[in-house]
C-alpha cells in the first residue's frame, strides 16, 4: 500500500515540494529583511519594553513612529499573509478531493478492491498516509507563516485577533488536515473529482468562518479591566496584542455613557478622548458632566496571552471535524461498487 | 456425481433506491465450469458479478464463493480473479508496474506467470497501459487476474469493447489459461455468439431475475421445439413439464418445451426438434415472470 500511495501520488507530491520551494523563495528573504528592520529599527526593544500588561505608564509603549516607518516599508505584505490563510484549501481540492473520487470516476476502485486487500485496509493506509503527507505539508507551511509574521503581529494588531491568529501556531495544521478530510469525504459522496473540488473550496470557507466568527469568541469567558476615567497616569498598552472585544465608558452606578469610546480626564479637561459609536455631540466636554463623576473605561477582551489556549481549543475542533469526516468517508465507502 | 461449488447464492437481492437490479436469484455453480452469464443490458448482470466479488453487499439473501463471504475478508477475495466492466486499471502505470502492485497486494501473486503471458503476446509491460490499445489492456487485465492463481474468475463484459480479432485472441488466451488449470469461470456478455463455443454453463438474466441457469448439455437435452397441428396441441403437451415459448398459425403451433425427463411419446402428427442454445436462451429471455416460478420450482423439485 505505501508503494501504491506513493506511486500514485508522487508527481503530487512533486508539484507540491515545488509550490513550497517557490513560496519559500518569497518569503525567506522578505522574512529576514523584515526581521532585520524590526530589530535594528528599535521597534522590537521598544515594543519588549512594554511588555504584555495591559496597562502602562504614558510614557511607555509609544512606539508609534518606528511603528509608522516599519508599516511603510513592510504594510504591503501584509496582502501575502493574508493570501496564505487560503493555502490549507489547495492541500485539500488536490491531496483529498480526488483521493477516492478520482477512483470512482475512472472504475479503478472495482480493480484495487478486488485485489488481496480489503476495502477498508486500503482506505486506512490511504488516508493514513495522505493525512501524513498533509500533516507535513500543513507544519512546515505553519511553521514559515508563523516566523515570516511574527513582526507585523507584534507591531500591529496582535496574534490572536481574526485572520492573524489563523496563520499562527499549530491552527494552520489543524486546518490542512481538515481541509484533506473535507475533500476525501465530499470525494467519496460526490464520486466525482471536480464536483468535490469546488464543494471542498466552499464548505472549507464556510465551516472556517462560522468558527471563527460565531464560535471562537466564546471558547473562553472574556475578561474586563476597568481604567477610571480619571486616571491619566496609565493607559491601555496597545502592544499587548489583545483581542478587544469592546471598549466604553462606563458611571459609577454602571450605565454605559459611551460605547466604542474611551476617555481621560484631568479635572474637567479631557486630556483624550477617542469614540467611534458617536453617541455624543462633538463640543460636549463629558469631563465637565457630573454624570461621568467616578466613570471609568471599560475593556471587554482576550488577552493575548491566551492565544495558545485558543489555538488548542480551535485545533481540538479542527482535528475531530477531520476525524468525523474520515469517520463518515468510511462509512460510506462500504456503499461504493 | 458430486462437484464441489465455486458459487452460490440464495434468494440473492439487491435495490437501488426502489428499483431492483436482482431479486430472488438461487443459483449454484460448481466447480471446474465455464460459465456464460447472458442477459441484455440492464438485466443485472454486473451487480450479479459485483456481490460474487464483495463490491456490492447484498440487500437480501446471500452469495457464497466456495462456502465464503466474499466480503469477509482477504482470504475469500484470494480464491477471486476478476476483471471489472471497460477492464479498468491505473493507465499511468506500466503493466510491470501493475504486476508489481498486485505482488504487493495479493498474498499468493505469480508475477512471472503475468510476464510470461504478457511476453507470449508482444505486449510491452514498459509503457503505460493507457497507451495500449483495448485488446492489448483487456489482455493486461486478464493476465493480473489469473497472476493471482484465482479458483473463481469472474470477468464483466470483458469482450463488448473490443474489435472481433481482440475478442477472438482474448477468449483464445482465456480457454488457454483456464483449460491448464481447475478455475471455474464465470463471463458476461450481452451476446451469447462470443460465449456459445467456450461454455459449459448457462445463466440466463432478464429483468432483475434469474430465468434459467444450468449445465449446457443437460438444458439442451431437457429442451424440444414441437411442430404439429394447431387441434392437437392438448394431446401433443401430455407428458411435458411447461411451454416456454410458443408461436401459432391458423393450423400449425411452433412449441419449446421443457421435459420432466425422458422424452415422452409424440402425438399423431408431430415431430420434436433439438433446440439450439441461442433459441433456448432468446426463448427464456422472453418469458414473463410467471413462467419463470414455474420453472424454478420445478429445479428445486429435482
Amino acid at each position: 500500500m505505501i508503494w501504491l500511495t506513493w506511486r500514485q501520488h508522487r508527481k503530487q507530491l512533486l508539484y507540491t515540494l515545488i509550490a513550497l520551494a517557490a513560496a519559500a523563495a518569497v518569503i525567506v528573504p522578505t522574512g529576514l529583511s523584515m526581521h532585520h528592520a524590526f530589530v535594528n529599527s528599535g521597534l522590537a526593544a521598544c515594543i519588549a519594553k512594554a511588555g504584555d500588561a495591559q496597562l502602562v505608564a504614558g510614557n511607555v509603549g509609544d512606539c508609534g513612529e518606528l511603528a509608522r516607518q516599519f508599516q511603510q516599508s513592510y504594510n504591503g505584505l501584509t496582502f501575502l499573509g493574508i493570501l496564505m490563510v487560503i493555502f490549507p484549501v489547495f492541500v485539500g481540492i488536490f491531496f483529498g478531493a480526488p483521493l477516492v473520487a478520482q477512483e470512482i470516476e475512472r472504475g479503478t476502485h472495482r480493480f484495487v478492491w478486488t485485489q488481496g486487500v480489503s476495502r477498508l485496509r486500503w482506505a486506512l493506509a490511504k488516508f493514513g498516509l495522505i493525512g501524513l503527507v498533509a500533516l507535513v505539508i500543513g507544519a512546515i507551511y505553519a511553521y514559515g507563516v508563523d516566523w515570516w509574521t511574527q513582526p507585523l503581529m507584534a507591531q500591529g494588531q496582535g496574534r490572536i485577533n481574526y485572520l492573524s491568529f489563523d496563520i499562527q501556531g499549530v491552527a494552520p495544521v489543524a486546518y490542512t488536515l481538515f481541509a484533506v478530510a473535507l475533500g476525501v469525504f465530499l470525494g467519496v459522496f460526490t464520486r466525482k473529482v471536480l464536483p468535490a473540488m469546488g464543494i471542498t473550496v466552499a464548505a472549507f470557507i464556510g465551516v472556517r468562518a462560522v468558527i471563527e466568527y460565531v464560535a471562537r469568541r466564546h471558547y473562553l469567558g472574556p475578561v474586563s479591566l476597568k481604567l477610571p476615567v480619571s486616571n491619566t497616569a496609565l493607559q491601555y498598552n496597545q502592544y499587548a496584542g489583545d483581542w478587544i472585544y469592546s471598549t466604553s465608558v462606563v458611571s459609577a452606578q454602571g450605565k454605559t455613557l459611551l460605547s466604542s469610546a474611551q476617555l481621560q480626564c484631568q479635572g474637567t479637561n479631557v486630556i483624550s478622548m477617542s469614540s467611534t459609536g458617536g453617541t455624543m455631540a462633538v463640543n460636549a466636554n463629558p469631563c465637565a458632566d457630573a454624570a461621568y463623576n467616578g466613570a471609568y473605561n471599560l475593556q471587554v477582551y482576550q488577552p493575548g496571552t491566551r492565544f495558545w489556549d485558543f489555538q488548542w481549543i480551535e485545533s481540538g475542533i479542527f482535528v475531530a471535524l477531520a476525524a468525523l469526516l474520515i469517520w463518515f468517508a468510511l462509512v460510506r465507502l462500504r456503499r461504493i461498487s | 456425481m458430486t462437484e464441489e461449488t465455486a458459487l452460490q447464492t440464495a434468494g440473492l437481492g439487491k435495490r437501488y433506491g426502489r428499483a431492483w437490479a436482482l431479486r430472488d436469484c438461487t443459483l449454484r455453480l460448481p466447480t471446474g465450469r465455464i460459465a456464460a452469464l447472458v442477459g441484455p443490458n440492464g438485466a443485472g448482470k454486473t451487480t450479479l458479478l459485483h456481490l460474487a466479488v464483495g463490491l456490492l453487499r447484498p440487500d437480501e439473501g446471500e452469495v457464497r464463493v466456495f462456502g465464503r463471504d466474499p466480503r469477509a475478508g482477504r482470504a475469500a477475495l484470494a480464491d477471486i480473479g476478476f476483471v471489472a466492466q471497460d477492464t479498468p486499471l491505473y493507465r499511468d502505470f506500466s503493466a510491470a508496474e501493475l504486476i508489481k502492485l498486485g505482488g504487493k497486494l495479493n498474498q499468493s501473486w505469480d508475477a512471472g506467470l503475468a510476464h510470461e503471458r504478457l511476453a507470449h503476446l508482444d505486449i510491452p509491460t514498459d509503457r503505460s497501459v493507457g497507451k495500449l490499445s483495448g485488446g492489448q489492456r483487456a489482455q493486461v487485465a486478464l493476465a493480473l487476474a489469473l497472476a493471482k492463481r484465482p479458483r473463481l474468475l469472474l470477468l464483466d463484459e470483458p469482450i463488448a469493447s473490443l474489435d472481433p480479432l481482440a475478442r477472438h485472441e482474448f477468449m483464445q488466451t482465456l480457454m488457454g489459461a483456464v483449460s491448464e488449470t481447475d478455475t471455474t469461470v464465470l463471463l458476461s456478455s450481452h451476446l451469447l455468439a462470443d460465449l456459445e463455443r467456450a461454455c459449459d454453463f448457462l445463466i440466463v438474466l432478464q429483468k432483475a431475475r434469474v430465468q434459467l441457469s444450468g449445465d449446457v448439455d443437460e438444458l439442451l437435452a431437457r429442451h424440444r421445439t414441437l411442430i404439429g397441428p394447431r387441434e392437437t396441441e392438448a394431446a401433443a403437451l401430455a407428458g411435458t413439464a411447461s411451454v416456454i415459448r410458443a408461436s401459432r398459425t391458423d393450423r400449425q403451433s411452433t412449441l419449446l418445451v421443457r421435459l420432466p425427463g425422458a422424452m415422452p411419446a409424440l402425438a399423431d402428427g408431430w415431430r420434436a426438434m433439438d433446440v439450439s442454445l441461442e433459441d433456448l436462451v432468446l426463448a427464456y429471455l422472453s418469458v414473463g415472470v410467471e413462467a419463470r416460478t414455474e420453472t424454478m420450482g420445478e429445479l428445486a423439485a429435482k
